[in-house]
Formats: structure tokens, sequence, C-alpha cells
């Protein structure tokens, strides 16, 4: 086997070549600022940039503190000069100078307007001359000494003013205020004070004896911040040199001051690096202790970064020579502050203050410092990043172009409609095109085959589509009626394969039932054709390697079918309640239950049906039964379930109830419910319901759920023997005592004795012609006490002799018949059975020795049993079948009779019941029901016989829904000797046959 | 896949450069402790008051400052007219000058002309309303000087006028004269009571006549003159729309020129010293009526020459006003103006000063300057005596609030609408009558000198024909001031 190379798509080759390409680009780029040193150089430049500065304004401030402001050589020999003269003049020496001496005043008040020029010239904030007159060794300062002086004041250096104004008078004699014009300080004292530790007043005196030889500016001592005794403001550095007489003696001094806020003018730290709220100027002093003092402060950076702390210190920072760290107070921000440190030099080797030392401090931020590096490295870095993106994108776009003819070609094979023939456009480039050529001629063959196989599926007219799925390329293949069936709209496009995965997704949520496999499924989908139907869809699915194949079909109708069925197996048509059948099924699946609660069957039998129905017509009949109804269905619930079982008898079954209170609270409340409601009759007349109702409980009554029902019905047979309308319980004593009593047996023996009943026959004819197909045979009592032959039944029931009443149907009914004075030619015995009972074999055999050759002509009518005994009705079958008897299904549609059974009968005949009959002209819900039944029944091969049409219009009705034979007082009466059928109605009989259905294919529609 | 690559990167790209753009979203402007925002502050506050000031803004440069990013510089820049002329030069960007503040105390007039030039920041969008209505309305209305609603000035202490006396030679005085504390109430009050000490002054040396003392002088004439008019129902400059009309009205400042120029005369008053404290240091005069700001100024003793002091202890009344006149009283001190710059410096401004002005703190500025607070809940009683015991219960100050809030509570405040030229107008009433007085007052002491008689030579200036002479230099001069500036 050849050893597999990795595939790369071409576009994925030109297009890593070009970033590789770009990639070693960006990396030359990076390798020439990194190791080019070049953002390294332009720190250095920065740095540099900041050191000039700095050193430039420490030359500056040394240059003003030497030259201007500290320049009192012309100021101190005419001090001296002056002091001298006075003295000789005076004759008195300069220790007699001390404060409040006349002479004091006097000289200083000669000294005053040197002192105010000196102060203007040198744009200076302050200027004294302080005497120390008797005060001692300067060496031994003394605490708080007054002495002889003056010092003027000049907040504002800079502005000059003609006349003295702008000046005051810190100390200085009371007189002076008025005589030199200028006005007194805040703090005006007439006398200087000194303390032990004003260095500005001492140093400079006491460096004299040290220093003999050294000039005057030699002698000079720069004082750090201080502020002098009793002010609190303004702070201030002050300059002074010693007067010393003639013979070298000091006798005083002479000296100027700035404040803090002048100086900090000479700061300006806005020419460092960074915004101006981030750099600072530090005037510092140092007298080689730790740290450094703070003189004075311009720029925020050093107050943000040393808060009010006094002094501060620097570390070495290697990576930044020459620059120091500045080193934040505790708890101060841990920002990077770069500072450069220039000392000023004040003083001169080998003078008294060597050791003191003052420097300016320029600060920045490093942030600001080094700003420049900063921004270049992070524009780079978008340079780098953007070139690298646009890189990448021409890279793509390049990759794009060079392989679009392919992957064009790819594409349009990829995307093929495999039912078309395949068209590919030329590339111009020849190697493509050639293969383009080759595949199209292949592709054609492909497509042709398939569409072959898709037309046949089109062509049978069954609701079938198959589809074919390819999963790798996502493209589907399918029959036309795919979507269709689907109940989904034909899409403009074929779908992709993205879009057929998630209708294939969709389908799933739809499924309604597995077949089992997993890939067998009936989908049940909403019409999209029919909005508010549903489609059911029987989907079978078949994987095979990349494709999925399936087959669709439409279920739908016979889907439907079955879910009308069932729904109509459990209903009564007229009230839409639960029917016997389903009464049955419930009382079963009670008692089935572990616990079903305290549970009562409630028997109810309308009173007055039989007048209403005499009076005004079945139509008020019904209207009477479905008020009973509507009643009753408002109480079903959970634990109550109501049901009709015939005509005016109804059940409640309550069940699950906790207590019997309970539920007589809601019969209560049902009677009166029902008591209270009105059915309309005909001229606006209101007709109350009235019935009667027997109740049996369980557990009280009996312990069998079974036994309920039958109990209920003998409760009520007691309600309604005591007085219509009203309400029996069950109770075992009575039943036990008089469920012989108060039923007649002895009528009933007689009955059944003497055989007093009579027979009468109602003819059913065939829609086609008026023919007549057979008489049913209904049997009457001829009893003053049984007026009706469901109440003889009933008895007979009760006294189980049932047998009885069957055997006399069979051979009493069939000796009438039999008897009939006139009958049709071939007409058909149709003979009702009891469901629960059978002929024994000896009857039966009696039966045929009596009636020979009559099986084949007899028509088994059967309805199912609500016992559930089956048994009787399987060997009725099975004897039908030996027998040539045919059989009918009666009822059907009542709930006596359903589906099952006629699955399982496979009757002749299928009677619909008259309750689905009546009004069926004008009640679509009961048309459908009824073609529903004759469609099936078709389907199956058994004859629709529709019982109880009483008008021409429900006869043409029934005709038109599929009826086959007809039964009814409109055709003819039950009668002991029935007349043939009236032409008149033969001739509308075959009328409507030929309006409604002889242009229709005989057989199911 | 390789597309997406590419989306991918190009959606990085535009999120990259968004991101530059990206950023504020607050209403106020975000502040950062690491970059903090430096404020340079000038005002006028020396001695007691700059010590107060500093001691606040260490306090709020270590706590809030240091928290939000905020680094305030003070600097006393002098006195109000060298801030002013400072902050004018600054702004007009003259030779030498330096770059204005972020910050400057400045009076009503001189905020108005900085504002002409257009260099000041409205205040209020960085104030909520709630925060506006703990001050004074009339302070903060006070601060509108737009008058199109912005704010332009930001109130933070405020002054009155007083009067202090030396109460231990006003007890000799007293008990020697039986001057009553009554006449310290009115304006003629203390005109009659200066005599009456001049007189007694005069007899303490029989040998030496016409040595009697002055006793009484006072700081603000500007005040004097617009207070003295408005209580005798004079608006000397009536203010609409920036524009002043001015009144001379020859029947008030008649009684202003009878109980100041003529006691002046005649040596009952003194202007002597920068400040009358001064004067009352060196026992020139025991009465003066200045700033609640100066109490801290005044002297604890009597300097009577090179030497000798005695001590004294002070007493402080409300300021005496004309009998009969309407009750109305001085209000100034300026505010603090915040310049146009970016919005974060604009806001940092104003955390600085509601900080300060936050009632306790505002309460503490006043007892330790002798200010008077400007947020409603601080000018009371209660609170600024918690703050006096705080501060280590000084007596004058005591006596300072007392007699402050007894005048707040008796009077109407009364501040001049600011006006063009407004400065140069209010400079004319500073200077107008101090120059006659003393230029005559010189004239008399000349001719007395040269041998005439006191009395005569007094009597001499004491006419009609003088007042109407110094009205008229008046009104043209203020007519001048008011065209030219």
């Amino acid at each position: 086997m050849r050893k597999k190379g990795k595939v790369w798509s071409f576009q994925m080759r030109i297009t890593l070549f070009l970033l590789i390409m770009m990639l070693m680009e960006s990396l030359l780029f990076v390798g020439f600022l990194v190791w080019g040193n070049v953002l390294t150089q332009f720190d250095q430049n920065a740095s540099d940039v900041f050191v000039e500065e700095i050193s430039n304004r420490a030359a500056y401030l040394k240059t003003d503190m030497i030259q201007r402001w500290g320049q009192l050589d012309w100021t101190q020999s005419t001090v001296e000069e002056t002091v001298n003269a006075y003295l000789e003049e005076r004759g008195i020496s300069a220790e007699e100078l001390v404060p409040g001496s006349e002479d004091t005043t006097a000289l200083l008040g000669r000294l005053a307007p040197d002192l105010v020029s000196t102060l203007r010239r040198n744009t200076i904030n302050g200027v004294f001359v302080v005497f120390h007159g008797n005060g001692g060794d300067p060496s031994q300062p003394q605490e708080n000494t007054v002495k002889g002086g003056i010092y003027i004041r000049d907040t504002d250096p800079t502005a000059n003013s003609d006349s003295n104004a702008d000046l005051s008078l810190r100390y200085g004699p009371h007189d002076l205020v008025n005589q030199l014009g200028i006005a007194m300080d805040i703090n005006w004292n007439p006398a200087v004070t000194v303390q032990q530790d004003s260095e500005w007043y001492y140093s400079a005196l006491q460096a004299v004896a040290r220093y003999p030889y050294a000039t005057r500016s030699q002698l000079g001592h720069w004082a750090p911040m201080h502020t002098l005794v009793g002010d609190q403001d303004p702070k201030i550095i002050t300059y002074t040199q010693p007067l010393v007489d003639e013979a070298g003696v000091p006798y005083g001094v002479l000296g100027m001051e700035l404040t803090e806020t002048y100086l900090r003018r000479s700061l300006p730290y806005s020419e460092l690096p960074g915004e101006r709220n981030s750099s600072s100027y530090v005037l510092a002093y140092s007298d080689g202790g730790d740290g450094y003092q703070i003189m004075s402060v311009a720029g925020p950076l050093s107050t943000w970064l040393f808060g009010e702390e006094k002094t501060f210190r620097l570390a070495e920072a290697p990576e930044r020579e020459p620059l120091y760290r500045a080193l934040p107070a505790e708890g101060g921000p841990e920002e990077k502050v770069y500072s450069y440190v220039q000392e000023l030099q004040l003083y001169d080797a080998n003078s008294p203050f060597e050791e003191e030392h003052w420097y300016l401090v320029g600060m920045s931020r490093g942030e600001d410092l080094f700003a420049y590096t900063a921004q270049v490295r992070q524009r780079s870095i978008a340079l780098l990043l953007v070139a690298m993106a646009s890189g990448v994108a021409l890279s793509l776009l390049v990759g794009v172009y060079f392989s679009r003819p392919i992957n064009k070609i790819s594409a349009a094979i990829r995307d093929l409609d495999p039912n078309k023939p395949v068209e590919l456009e030329p590339t111009n480039i020849r190697e493509i095109d050639e293969l383009a050529r080759t595949i199209t001629t292949v592709s054609q063959e492909i497509t042709e085959s398939l569409s072959r196989t898709n037309r046949i599926i089109d062509t049978v007219s069954a609701p079938i589509a198959v589809f074919q799925f390819n999963q790798e390329v996502g493209r589907l293949s399918c029959s036309s009626r795919f979507y269709s069936i689907l109940g989904l709209p034909e899409p403009d496009e074929p779908l992709t394969g993205k879009e057929f995965e998630a209708l294939l997704a969709d389908l799933g949520k739809h499924v309604d039932q597995d077949m089992g496999d997993g890939e067998t499924l009936i989908l049940r989908l909403p019409d999209h054709y029919k909005p508010g139907e549903t489609r059911w869809v029987r989907f079978q699915r078949l994987r095979n390697g990349n494709y999925v194949l399936g087959i669709l079909i439409d279920v739908t109708d016979s889907r439907e079918k079955l879910a009308r069925i069932e729904f109509e197996r459990d209903h009564d048509t007229l009230t839409g309640l639960s029917n016997r059948l389903a009464f049955r099924k419930h009382m079963a699946e009670l008692a089935r239950r572990e616990d079903p609660g305290v549970c009562a069957v409630l028997m109810m039998d309308l009173d007055n049906l039989k007048s209403v129905n005499d009076t005004y017509g079945h139509e008020y009949g019904d209207e009477y039964i479905r008020g009973a109804a509507n009643v009753l269905r408002r109480f079903a619930g959970d634990r109550c379930f109501p049901a009709r079982i015939s005509g005016d008898e109804f059940y409640i079954a309550f069940s699950g109830y906790s207590s019997r209170e309970e539920i007589e609270e809601c019969i209560t409340r049902f009677r009166a419910e029902l008591i209270a409601t009105d059915v309309r009759l005909p001229q606006g007349q209101l007709r109350r319901l009235r019935a009667s109702a027997g109740v049996a409980w369980y557990p009280d009554d009996t312990l069998r759920l079974e036994d309920l029902v039958h109990y209920a019905d003998f409760a009520m047979y007691q309600a309604k023997h005591s007085s219509k309308g009203s309400l029996c319980y069950f109770d075992i004593k009575s039943y036990n005592r008089d469920s012989v009593m108060v039923y007649d047996n002895a009528e009933l023996d007689r009955i059944i004795e003497t055989a007093a009943v009579r027979f009468v026959f109602q003819p059913i004819v065939s829609c086609r012609d008026g023919s007549t197909l057979g008489y049913e045979c209904l049997m009457r009592p001829c009893s003053p006490v049984f007026t009706s032959p469901e109440d003889l039944l009933q008895i007979a029931r009760i006294q189980s002799k049932l047998h009885h009443i069957e055997v006399l149907t069979w051979l009493e009914g069939t000796a009438a018949f039999l008897a009939l004075p006139w009958r049709d030619e071939g007409a058909r015995l149709f003979l009702n059975s009891i469901p629960s009972q059978s002929l024994s074999p000896e009857e039966v055999g009696e039966y045929e020795r009596r009636f020979p050759g009559m099986f084949s002509q007899t028509v088994l009518e059967l309805i199912e049993s609500d016992e559930g005994n089956t048994e009787y009705t399987e060997a009725k079958i099975r004897r039908g079948k030996k027998t040539g008897m045919m059989i009918a299904l009666d009822d059907f549609g009542s709930g006596y009779s359903n589906e099952s059974l006629l699955l399982e009968l496979h009757p002749h005949f299928v009677k619909i019941d008259m309750d689905v009959i009546r009004g069926i002209d004008l009640d679509f819900d009961r048309q459908t029901v009824f073609r529903g039944i004759a469609e099936s029944c078709h389907s199956m091969g058994s004859k629709v016989i529709a019982e109880g049409v009483e008008t021409l219009d429900q006869l043409r009705m029934v005709i038109s829904l599929g009826a086959d034979y007809i039964q009814g007082f409109y055709i003819g009466r039950p009668a002991e000797a029935p007349e043939p059928v009236p032409h008149e109605i033969c001739n509308q009989l075959r009328a409507a046959w030929k309006d409604l259905r002889a242009e229709e294919p005989q057989g199911s529609r | 896949m390789k597309r997406n690559l590419a989306l991918l990167l190009c959606a990085a790209l535009v999120a990259a450069a968004l991101a530059g753009c990206a950023g504020s979203g607050d209403d106020m402007p975000k502040l950062d402790p690491k970059d903090p925002v430096g404020l340079e502050i000038w005002h006028y506050y020396n001695g007691p008051q700059k010590e107060a000031f500093d001691a606040l803004v260490s306090e709020f440069n270590e706590t809030v400052g240091q928290e939000q990013g905020i680094v305030v510089e003070a600097f006393s820049q002098g006195n109000v007219n060298e801030l002013a002329d400072k902050v004018l030069d600054a702004a007009e960007k003259k030779v030498g000058a330096e770059e204005i503040p972020d910050i400057f105390a400045a009076y009503a007039d001189t905020a108005y002309q900085i504002d002409k030039i257009g260099l000041l920041a409205d205040i209020s969008p960085y104030l909520t309303e709630e925060e506006l209505s703990a001050y004074r309305p009339e302070f903060v209305e006070e601060g509108r000087i737009s008058g199109d609603g912005t704010l332009k000035i930001f109130p933070i202490a405020k002054s009155v006028e007083l009067l202090m006396v030396n109460k231990t030679d006003w007890d000799k005085f007293a008990s020697a004269t039986g001057a009553s504390e009554e006449d310290l109430k009115t304006m003629e009050g203390i005109t009659k009571l200066s005599r009456s000490y001049y007189e007694y002054t005069d007899a303490l040396t029989p040998d030496v006549a016409g040595d009697g003392k002055a006793f009484f002088g006072r700081d603000a004439m500007a005040n004097y003159m617009i207070i003295g008019n408005r209580q005798l129902g004079v608006e000397i400059f009536q203010v609409e729309g920036g524009e002043a009309t001015i009144n001379v009205d020859e029947q008030a400042l008649r009684r202003l020129w009878d109980n100041y120029y003529v006691p002046y005369i005649h040596g009952w008053f003194s202007d002597e010293g920068r400040f009358r404290s001064d004067a009352a240091h060196t026992g020139s005069i025991i009465a003066l009526v200045g700033s609640s700001a100066s109490v801290t100024y005044f002297p604890s003793e009597v300097q009577m020459d090179d030497v000798n002091t005695y001590p004294i202890d002070m007493a402080v009344y409300p300021a005496p006003s004309f009998a009969d006149g309407e009750a109305f009283t001085v209000q100034q001190g300026a505010g603090m103006c915040v310049t146009k710059s970016d919005e974060r410096t604009e806001y940092a401004a104003t955390v600085f000063l509601k900080w300060f002005t936050e009632s306790e703190r505002n309460a503490a500025f006043s007892v330790g300057s002798g200010y008077l607070p400007v947020t409603t809940a601080a000018l009371k009683s209660e609170v600024l005596d918690a703050a006096l015991t705080a501060s280590g219960n000084n007596e004058g100050m005591r006596l300072t609030f007392g007699a402050a809030l007894e005048q707040i509570d008796a009077n109407t405040f009364y501040t001049p609408a600011p006006f063009v030229h407004g400065n140069d107008c209010r400079a004319v009433l500073e200077n107008s009558l101090t120059e006659k007085c003393q230029a005559d007052r010189q004239a008399i002491l000349a001719a007395v000198e040269a041998g005439g008689e006191l009395d005569e030579v007094i009597a001499g200036f004491d006419t009609d024909e003088n007042f109407g002479a110094w009205v008229s230099a008046l009104n043209e001069a203020l007519q001048n001031a008011s065209k030219e500036g």
C-alpha cells in the first residue's frame, strides 16, 4: 500500500507559504527593535535630557542664590561703615546697641534706607540687621534673648513700589514705624527675639572666631527652612553674614530671607517631563545626616509621594544611572518616580559650612519620563499587529484567488442537482477544464439512472415518497411527493444538507409511535395544506454508508378512521356521554383498582320520556334526554363517570371518594340541578326534567363492585315504583325480600308458560329498488303488567328467566313469521337474540324440527352484551356459520355494538342505530359518523342498514351517505301483518339512489 | 475554516481599535489614585488663617486626596488685592506672570473680570442640587455672577465686620467717665464715645494739652461707605446686568462724613498702622471695626514702648450701625473660583472644595480662622460650639462667633453685585475719605504747629464747602473709575 501523505489544499499551501514569509519579516522588525538597542537608546536620551534640565536649573538657582539674593558684600561694607561712624560719633561701643536704647533706634534709622535698597536690589523677601549688643560670647548662645535690630520684609519682591507701602516691619523700634513709613508686620515686635537654636543668627556669628581669616562671604551661612519666633509663617531660609569690627570681633549680623513661596517660583517644575501634575522640583538640604530635608517644593509629585514628611530618601536605580528612585513615605504610592540630584555647592571647600549641602532634586514619574519609549513600543506593537493582520488577510486573499477556479468547480459538482445534467462553467485553465468535461459526462449518466428511479415511484399513485440523502456532501434527492406527504410546502430551492438534517431532527419531535426497530416510525405532523389538521406518516429509514434512504407513506386516512372508531365506540351519539360499553370498561377498571375508595352507582331513569315522545315526537324526546345528559355532563370528572345506557337510562359511577357523605352531597346537588332544568317543548312550553334514581354503595352494600350496577337497578325500580321523581338507596333486606315480590313473577311465568306474547314485523327494504330484504321480528308482551318488552326483559333478567324469553323469541317469533298472511318472496326473518342467552343443542334440534331450513332464511340480530358473556355470542356465531344463518350487528353506533365486534363477527349486515339516524338530514356530525361507519362496513364487505328512518329527507341523506337498506316508520311501521311497501316509496328510493349513488362505483368510496 | 480565521483576526483588530475609544461611562470624570491630579490653589490667607487652611489641605492630601488621586498645593499670595492682581496678571498672561492656578480665592468683582476673559469654569455640573442646597442660598447666589445659571464662585468662608474693643482700657475709661456700652451700638454713639475718650485721655496728663488719644479706627473704608449708605437707604452701586448706576447721595454721605471725617480730623479716630489691630497693639486706639477674621490679630498686649507692655482683654460686639438705619450688615469673604481646564481637573477641584466645606470641617476652619462657615448646618451655634470645644476653646473665637451670630440674626446680609470696574470703584471708596482725612489732618497739625488754635483750625475744615468739595471729588473719581477702570 502506498503511504498516504498529508493532504493539503491548494489554497492552504499558498496561504501558508505567504504566512511564513510575513512572519519572518515581522521577526526581523522585532529583532531590530529589541536587539538593535533602539528602545534603550530612546530611554537613554530621555534620561539625558532629564539630567540636563535639572543641572541647568540647579546652575540658575545657584547663581540666583549666590550672585543675586545672597550678594550682600556691598551692603555689608556700607552697614559696617555706617555703624563704625555712628559708634565713633557717639563714642559708644557696639555692646551698647541694646534694644530700646535711643542709640540703637537712631542707628537703625540710618541703616534702614540702605537695607531697603538692598531688599529691592536683591529682590529678596526680607533683610535684617541684628546687633549682638551685650549678649556675651556668641559661642555660648543664650535662650530667648532680645536684641536691637531691624527686620524688614517684602512679601512680593518682584513687585516694586515707589513708597514703602509694600514693606512691613517685622522687628524694629516703634518710632521707626512712622519714620520709615513702613507698616508693622502682624507679629511686629520692637526688639528681635533670638533663641538658642536660631541658626540664622548664631551660625555666621560663631564662624568668625573659628575662621578668623575667612572673608565675610566665606563666613556667610544659609540657614535651612525655619520661621521666626512667634511666626507661623512665612517659612523662610535665610542667608546671614557676620558684622565684624575692625578688630575682627563680630557685633552683629546682616542677612536676608527668602520665603518658601518665593523660592518655589524659581523652580519651574513644568519644564520636567510629565504633565503639569506629575513632576516636582525639591530644594533639599542635608547636613550629612540621613536623607534629604525638604526646603521648598514645587510641583505636586513630591507632595503626592512624601505627603507631609519633611525629609525623603532616594535609592539607587542601577538600570537608570545616573538617576535615583525617590522612595515614597510610608503608606505613600508605590509608583516608580525617578529623580536626579544636583548639588548647588553654596560653600567653598574648607569654608566653615562645607559639611552642609544644598541640592536641587528633580523628579518625574518613570511613566512620564520614559513615555516616549513606551509610546514607540506601543506603536510598534500596534504596527506589527496591523501588519500581521493585513498579512494574514492578504495571504488568505491570494490563496483564495489562486484556488478559486478549482474550488468553484468542486463546489459546482458538490452542489449538483442529481436530477439534472451537469453544466460546469469553463475556468479558462486548460487542465481544469479537461477534468470538468470528464466529470460532466460521467455525471450525466448517473443523473439519468437516478431520475428513472424517482419517476417510477412518482408514477405509482399511492401516497408514497422516497428520498436519498448523502450525509457527506449534504445532498438530498427525493421523489416529487416528498414534501406533500410531510405536509410541507414545496421549497423553491432544493434543501441543503443542513436544512435537511434540521428537518429530520424536527420530524424526530413528532414521533407518535415507534414500530420497534427505531427505524420505522409513525409521525404525527401538522398539515401545512390544511391548517389545524393532522397528518400521519409512516417513516421508514435505511442507512447505507454515507447515505440515508427513506420511504414515507401517508397513513392519515387509516389513522383517522381508527381514531374515529375509538371515539364512537365509547360515546353515545345522541348525548355525547359515554355509552354502555365505556361504562362497563370503567366499572371493570374500577374493579381492578386496589383501593377504589368509597364508590356508588346511581341508576337513573327519566320519567315521562314516553309521554314526551308520544305527545311531541322523538325530536322533543331527544331534547328531553339531552337535557338530562347536559346536567350529567357537568358532573363528569375524575371521580364521577356518567354514561347513557339506553333510551332513558343513565348510570353514574362515583369512585375514589373518602366518605359516603361526599357522594351523597354530590347526588343531592345533581338531583337539585336536574329537577331545576327545563326542556323547551313546542310552542315555547317548558318541561321540567324528572327522573327516578337508585343508588347502591360500595363497600356498604356489597364488596363486589360487579354487583353495584345490579343493585342500583333494583334500587331504581324501587324508586320508580314508589313514586316518580324519587331516589332510593339500595337496601339489601328489601332486595332479599322484594326482588321476587316486586316483580310479578307470577305474571312472568304466565307469559312464558302461555307464550302470552305477540310478534310484530317491520320491513327492511333495499335502497336500490325498494325490494324487501326482510322483516325484523319484534316481541310484544300481552300483559296488563308489562307494557313494554324492555320491562319484560328487565324482570326476566332479574328473575333469571331470560333464557325462556330467548326460546320464546325463536320458536314463537319464527312461527309468527311463517304465519304471516303476506310477505315478500325471499324476505328474511331478522330475529333479536338476547346476548347472554343461547339455545341449547336440544332446543336447536327442536327448532330445526319445527322449521326445517329456516336457519338459512334467518338473520340473527346481535348486540354486544353488557354482561360481557361473549361465550353465548360466540356459540351463536358458530351455529350461524354451520347453518348458513346470517348475522346482523344491531344498534350500531348506540354503544351496544362496537367496532371490535364488527371486526370479530364480520357480520353480513350492520344496523345503524336510530340514535344516529334521527335528525341526520340536519346534523353534520351524525352524517360524518354515518359515513364513517358505512365506509368501514363496506370496506369489510358488510351491508349497511339504516334504522329508524322517519322522513324522506332522512332517507335521501342516509342513501347519499352509503346506506344499503332502510328500516323505519317512513318505510313501514312494525305490524302483525305488514303491508307491502308502497310504490311511491319504492319510486322515491329508486330516484334517490339514481340521484345520489348511481354515478358512483359500487363498493367503498 | 480559513475564512473564519480571517474574520476572527479582523474582529480582533476592530475590537482593539475600539478599545481605545471606550472609557468614561459615569457622569463624573474618573480619577485615578495612581495618576493624581495636581491642584494649585492661590489664596490670601496669612497667619492663623493660613495655618488653619494648610492643616486642612494636608488632611485632605493624606485622606481623600490619597484615595482618589488629588494633590492639593496651596499658596498664599499676600493679601486679597495682591492675589487679585496676580490672578489678573496670570489671566492676561503678562510677562513674568505665573501660570493661572487651578483654584483661586476671589471676590465677586475679581471673579467677574476673570470670567469676562472666559477663564472660569462652571462649577454647577459637578454639584448635585442636594449638595448645593446645603449652602446658604445667598452665598451660592453670589457665585452666579454670569447671570446665566452657571456657578462661578464656590463659597468656602465668609466674614462679617465686628467691633473689637480693648476691654481692659475700656473698663478703665468707662468706670472713670460712665461711658455706656449702649453707645457702642451706633455710629453716632462711637463718635460720641471717641470724643469723650479723647477728652478723658487728654485730661490724664493735665500738663500737656491736646495729647488726647484716638478711640476708634476701622479697617475697611469701602465697607463703611457701602453699608453706611445702604443703612441710610442708598445703594451706592446699583447694579443691573453687570452695569452699575452710581448713586452719590449728599444727605447720606453727610452722615458718613459727620461720623468719620469730623471725629478723624479732631483726632478722635485714627487710621494708624496697616491694620487697626496694629494701632490697638501700640495702644493708639482701643476700639476698631474689622473683619471677624482679624480677631486673630487683635493683640493680647499693648506695646507701650520698645520694651514695656501690659496685657489686655478683648471684647467683641456686633458692628455699630447708623441710628435709625435699616438693618443691613456687610458680608464678605472671597469664594473659590475654579479655572477652566479639563473635566478631570475641574472635577477634582470641586471634590476638594466640597470636602473643605463639609459642615464640621467648615466649622473647624471657622474656629481656626475667624471666618464664618458657609453651610446652613455649620452656621449654628451648637455646631460652632462643638468645633470650638474640639479646637481647645479659644476665648476670642467664642466671643467672635457669639457677636457674629447675634449680628447675622438681627440683620440682612448685603453685598453689592459685581460689575464692570467694580474693583476700581471699590478702590475709590476705600481711599477717597481716608485720603481726604489724612490730608486735612496733616494740614490741621501743620497749621497748629505754625501756631494756630486747634479748635479754630478744625472749624475751618469742618464746613459744608469742604464736604461739598469732597462729594464732588468722590463723584468724579467714581464716575471715572466706572468708565475707564
